[in-house]
This record gives structure tokens, sequence and C-alpha cells, in this order.
């Protein structure tokens, strides 16, 4: 978990993107309502919020797919509209779908994004030999991507967004659908990626991607920016809580009612604390009283599930 | 840049390019060797409505024919439903006086060129002799019959029986044979057809996010929009020269004034073109642009005249093709092949063609550009 930690962006100064209150609706639906972030350079930062918070809908308009309602962006230090092209060369786009030709095969499908990309042949077919390296599918290049598992083919797409060496790589839910193996690999490719200086905007609904993978990490829930900040920033967020669960055997719900906010589930005692140390003696002693005999006791620090439950009220994941 | 593109946009097609491409040619050749082969043993159906000796000499001569197997018919209605349906490749029918003898045929079966040939050749030599025999008899008054037999003695061989060849309407040319209509006519169905079914492409491209991350590229929604259009008239123009080469040099079709056929390939593949963008734009998904795009193809191939000639349907079908473009290709077509028509006579439906063009990539590029600007 010791990550070097970058600079924090200042007031747009080495900051690759800039995004101000950024708003788009679809009819009278909200996609994204005000949201604003900045990314310093070479910091990997992330987008955490449930399906439907409008993750896609802000990548979208980061990358001039959408004209925002409201709102700008600047990436690389240039305004980002539907209309800029030479701006966007700054940006790798690795887009929610698997968004390659399935009949063709990982080398045509990148020689063709190259191509498009402006990438010269001698550069195109560096890039190429580099890239696939990266995402370790050297040996499978002149397979035809329908031929491919659902893990390649994502790595496949992230290749597709790092050929023209951009500024910025965005990737939105690159892990979806991936068996734990392959989800490994592709994290540790972004790792890499993030080690070796190059800013990232990750967008996911997994607090463990979030967690592992960014430097700052904003909070997304229903097109808002509900919290912004390191992974110890928005934890502090929940308070200094930590989560103590107490088995025993004899009147759990006695032992429960000791404590305010405290729930009996599967046989044991969850409570949240702010002074662990100082509890568990509170907790030991209640529970001599109403007679419990303590088989165990785990405490748990939150993490960023806790926060977003905190913040919103609900679950990340339903 | 947009070239490039394009070309590899083409290239990235092409296992369609393949199917989309041979299988026309593939299909042509089939009916060419299926014809050749076929030669020797045709059915056709006879009527004699003179009853004379004379038509039974003609009906005598069909039969010996060795090309020829005969079936005799009364009814003129039931000869024609044969002919349509196939159990009989044409039917002859002798007019009373056998002053005419018509060759009803059906101009779409291949084998209906090789029966014109074969019947003309019978009736050739019957021609000279009925010719000379009712000159004599013209001038002479004396019995028809009578003269006929002078005629034979003497081999006259003056003039030839005319066999004019109902339901084609056109003039039976040397050289034009029996793939100068189904070449031109696969031709206009087929890169129709095709430059709809691609139009399966444009959708799968829009819903793989493919187009989504062209778009994230430094490209302009124009020059992506050129793109997406110039790939479709080119593809449409590669299929037409590549039908064309068969038919001309396969099938020995000669297709008239290249600068009209230029012309005219130019302007169907810009209508194709646009007719793809359009169903590329408003499908839903590809199987919808497939299973929407081809049989309305095939409809308006039917409507137009694309499979059989419109002068075989009524007035009212006929003016009702005519709303589809592929009928005024058609004309064209046939202006070229079978009227020596040029590219200054077939400038009016080049033009209609490029009007109905104009229109469709009109409406189409709205409507992608519609889909590139929003998700
Ligand atoms: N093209 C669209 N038309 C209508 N509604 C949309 C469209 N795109 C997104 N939305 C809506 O905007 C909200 C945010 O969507 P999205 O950005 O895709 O969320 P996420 O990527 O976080 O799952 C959702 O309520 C979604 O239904
Ligand atoms: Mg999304």
């Amino acid at each position: 978990m010791s990550r070097p930690s970058y600079a924090r962006p200042g007031m747009g100064g080495d900051s690759v993107v800039v995004c101000r209150d950024l708003r788009r609706r679809f009819g009278d639906r909200v996609g994204v309502d005000g949201v604003g972030f900045e990314i310093a350079r070479g910091e990997t930062y992330g987008l955490l919020g449930p399906n439907g918070a409008g993750k896609t809908t802000t990548i979208s308009m980061l990358c001039g797919l959408l004209a925002p309602d409201e709102g700008e962006v600047i990436v690389a230090g240039r305004p980002i509209t539907p209309s800029s092209t030479d701006a966007k060369r700054a940006i790798g786009l690795v887009p929610q779908d698997i968004a390659l030709y399935p009949d063709l095969t990982a080398r045509e499908n990148l020689r063709f994004f190259g191509r498009l990309q402006g990438l010269g042949k001698a550069r195109l077919a560096a890039r190429m030999g580099e890239v696939l390296e990266l995402v370790g599918l050297a040996d499978r290049a002149d397979d035809r991507v329908e031929h491919y598992s659902g893990g390649m083919k994502r790595r496949c797409n992230i290749a597709a967004g790092l050929l023209h060496e951009p500024e910025l790589l965005v990737l939105d839910e690159p892990t979806v659908g991936v068996d734990p193996q392959s989800r490994n690999a592709i994290l540790e490719s972004i790792e890499e990626l993030g080690r070796s200086g190059l800013s990232v905007l990750y967008t996911t609904h997994y607090m463990e991607e979030a967690e592992r993978l960014c430097d700052r990490v904003g909070i997304l829930d229903e097109g808002r920016l509900v919290a912004e900040g390191t992974r110890r920033e928005l934890i502090a967020h929940v308070g200094h809580q930590a989560g103590l669960r107490v088995s025993g055997t004899g009147d759990l719900h006695a032992l429960a009612a000791e404590f305010p906010g405290a729930v009996v589930r599967d046989g044991a005692v969850d409570l949240l604390v702010d002074d662990t140390g100082r509890r568990l003696a509170e907790v030991v002693g209640a529970a001599e009283r109403v007679h419990v005999v303590i088989t165990g006791i785990d405490t748990s620090e939150p993490d960023l599930e806790a926060v977003f439950l905190h913040l919103t009220g609900k679950a990340l994941r339903d | 840049m947009i070239a490039r593109n394009e070309l590899l946009r083409v290239y990235r097609d092409r296992t369609a390019l393949f199917f989309i491409l041979v299988l026309p040619v593939v299909i042509m050749v089939i009916i060419g060797s299926t014809f050749f082969g076929e030669a020797g043993d045709l059915p056709i159906g006879v009527i004699d409505r003179d009853q004379s000796e004379l038509s039974a000499r003609i009906e005598r001569l069909v039969d010996d024919s060795p090309a020829l197997a005969t079936r005799r018919y009364t009814d003129l209605d039931a000869l024609e439903l044969d002919v349509r349906t196939g159990r009989v490749d044409a039917g002859l029918v002798i007019a009373p006086g056998a002053e005419r003898v018509e060759l009803i045929t059906d101009p779409i079966r291949r084998s209906t060129g090789t029966v014109r040939t074969v019947v003309r050749g019978v009736l050739a030599g019957e021609g000279a002799r009925l010719g000379a025999a009712r000159l004599a008899s013209d001038l002479t008054g004396t019995d028809l019959d009578a003269n006929l037999l002078t005629a034979d003695a003497l081999g006259a061989e003056q003039t030839t029986i005319d066999v004019p060849v109902m339901a084609t309407g056109t003039p039976a040319e040397d050289d034009v044979n029996q793939f100068s209509y189904t070449a031109p006519a696969n031709l206009v169905l087929f890169v129709f057809v095709n430059s709809l079914a691609i139009a399966a492409s444009i959708v799968q491209a829009r819903q793989l996010g493919v187009l989504n991350r062209i778009r994230a590229g430094p490209l302009r929604t124009s020059t992506i929009l050129v793109g997406f259009g110039l790939s479709r008239v080119l593809f449409s123009i590669v299929q037409s020269l590549l039908l064309l080469s068969v038919g001309a040099l396969v099938f020995g079709v000669d297709f008239g004034d290249p600068v009209g056929v230029a012309l005219l390939v130019l302007a169907f593949s810009l209508l194709c073109a646009g007719a793809g963008l359009l169903v590329g734009s408003v499908a839903r998904n590809g199987d919808q642009a497939q299973a929407i795009g081809i049989p309305v193809a095939i409809a308006l191939g039917m409507l137009g005249g694309a499979m059989w000639p419109l002068e075989i349907v009524g007035p009212t079908m006929r003016g009702i093709g005519h709303a589809v473009p592929h009928a005024w290709a058609m004309d064209a077509w046939v202006e070229l092949v079978f009227e020596g028509g040029s590219a200054r006579t077939v400038l009016g439906e080049v033009g209609i063609l490029l009007a109905f063009a104009a229109v469709l990539l009109l409406i189409g590029s709205r409507l992608l550009h519609r889909r590139l600007s929003a998700i």
C-alpha cells in the first residue's frame, strides 16, 4: 500500500486534467450534475461509483465524445469539445465496451486505430510491439479478437488506447466481466503504467480496485461528486470509526442493547467504535454483566465501501 | 488520411467483401455453366393456329431439330403459364395463315437466348421458302401451296421469316445474348443488396463502440462521415467493375458505350452509398439492418426490373417501378446494351439516379451525423 505520493494539484498548475462543473442531462434524466475535478500529471485518479452514477457520461464529456450542457474540460492545457481534433490526441480512451473489430486480429485492430491516430508506419510498428508486450498479448497478436477470452479482449482494448502514447489514459471500467486472474493482470499493467509516470483516469464500481490503483479517488453518486481525496482522507469522512465484531454465547441481544447502533448478526454483535482500545474494555465489562461468554473479537478498518455507505446511505453494489 | 482510412475500412470489411464480391460472380458463373451444359434438349411448346400443310411443315422442322424437344399445346394461356413456370423454355405460336410465328420466352431464363437462336436458325430456311412462294402468289394469283412446292424446287432464298420475340420487347440483335439483360440486372440487384448488407457494419461499429473510439481520435466528424460515405461509394464501384468484367469476359456481354457505363456505375454507386448510410444510421442493430435491408433491396430490385424486365409487367406496375431508382438504372442499361445508347442518351436516367442519390446521401449523412454527435 505504500505508493509514492504525487504533488497535489494546485490551482490548475501542473494538472493534466481540469474539469469544472460538468453537467449533462438526457431528456429529463440527469446524467451528470455538476462534476469538477483535477488530475495532476503522473497521478492515477479514480472515479468510484455504482452503475448509473455518471462515470461514463463524465468520461464521454472529458474525451470530447459528448458535449456538456454546462462546464468545461481542459486536457493537457487545451480545451476539449467534440470538435477539438488535435487536443484529443493527448487522450487515450479505453471505452467501457470492447471497441474492437471482432473479425480482425489484434494486430489489425491496432494498426487501424494507430493509423487513425496518425501514427506513421515505423512508429506504429514499434508501438504495436510495445503495447502488445505490455498487455501480454504479443504471442496471440495474430489471432482474431473474437477468439479471445474476455480478459484478453479487455487487454487488447487497453492496448488500443495506449498506442499513440497519450498523456492521459482514460479507462472506463476496464475489468468488467473478467476472471480474477485476468483482472489482476490488468490491474498490474495499469499500476506499471502509473509508476512509469502516465496520468490515469480510472472509473470503477469496485472499491478494491480504486483502493489499490488510485492516488486519489472521487466518489460519484447520482451524477454528483460526493467526496474526493486520498484513501486516508476519504476514510476520515467515516470518522475514526472501526468495525468491532464480538462473537460469543449467551444473550447477545442484551449485550447489543448496551451499545447504541449495535446489531446482532450471525451469532455476533457488530458495532462501530471510534476508539477501539477504550471500547474493547467496555465491551468486555458489559459482556460480564449480561453473562455473555466472549469467544472472539475481530476489528476491521473501514474501507471505501464504508465511506460510500456513510456518505450516500447505499451500498456500492446491490 | 481519409484515403488511408478508406482503404482500411474496406480492408476491414474483407470477410464480408469476399462474399459480397465473390457471391454474385459465382452465381453468374453457375448460371453460365448450367446454360452451356443444358443446350441440346430444350423443351419448347408449339401451338398451331393455322392447321395447314405449311404450319405442319414448320412443326416438323422444329420437331426435327436435335436441340429442341417439342410439346404441343392448344391453349395460349396454358403455354404462357408453362413458359413462365419453366416447364418449357419457350412457346412457338404459329398464327393463322402461317404468316407470323411468335416466340414466347421468359427473358430472365438462361436458356432463352439459345432457344431464340435455335428457333431462328430452324425457321430461317422456311422463311425464305415462304417468302418466295408468297411473292409468286401475289404476282401470279396462283395457289400459295403450289408455289411453295415450286419454291422448294427452286431452292429460293430471298427473305427470312420474322420471329418477333414477345416479352423482351427488345430487338434481337446479334451482339446481344442471354446474359445481356441478366448481367446488368444482377449488377443492379447485387450492388444495391450489398450496399444495404454492409450497412450492418456501420451499425456494428456503433454498437461495438468502435465508432466512439474513432470519434475519440483526432478526426473531424465530417472526415469520419466522408470516410464512411466514400468507402461505400468505392465499394459499390469496385463491385460493379468486377461484375462488369465478369459479364464481358466470361459471358460475352457487350455493355455498350464505356463513358455511359462509367456514368451509370458512378451514379448508381452514389445511390447505393446513400442508401447504405441511411440504413446504417436508422437500424437499431446489425441484424435489423440486414433483416430489413436485404428484403427491401430485393423487393426494390423486383419492382425496378432487376429481376425481370418491366416490359412484361402491366403499365401500373411499370409506373410504380419507376418510383424505384432500380427502374431508371435498368432503363439506362437497356439503352446502353440493347439500343446502342451513349453517355448522352442515358443522361436523363443518370440524372434521376443522381437526384435519388443526393436525397439519400443527404438524409443518410444527416442522420449519421446526429448519431456521431450524441452517444
Ligand atoms: N444516452 C443516454 N440516454 C439517456 N440516458 C442516459 C444516456 N447515457 C447515460 N444515461 C443516464 O445517465 C445516467 C448516468 O449513466 P452513466 O454515465 O452511463 O453511468 P455509469 O457509467 O456510472 O454506470 C444513468 O441514469 C443513465 O441511465
Ligand atoms: Mg459506465
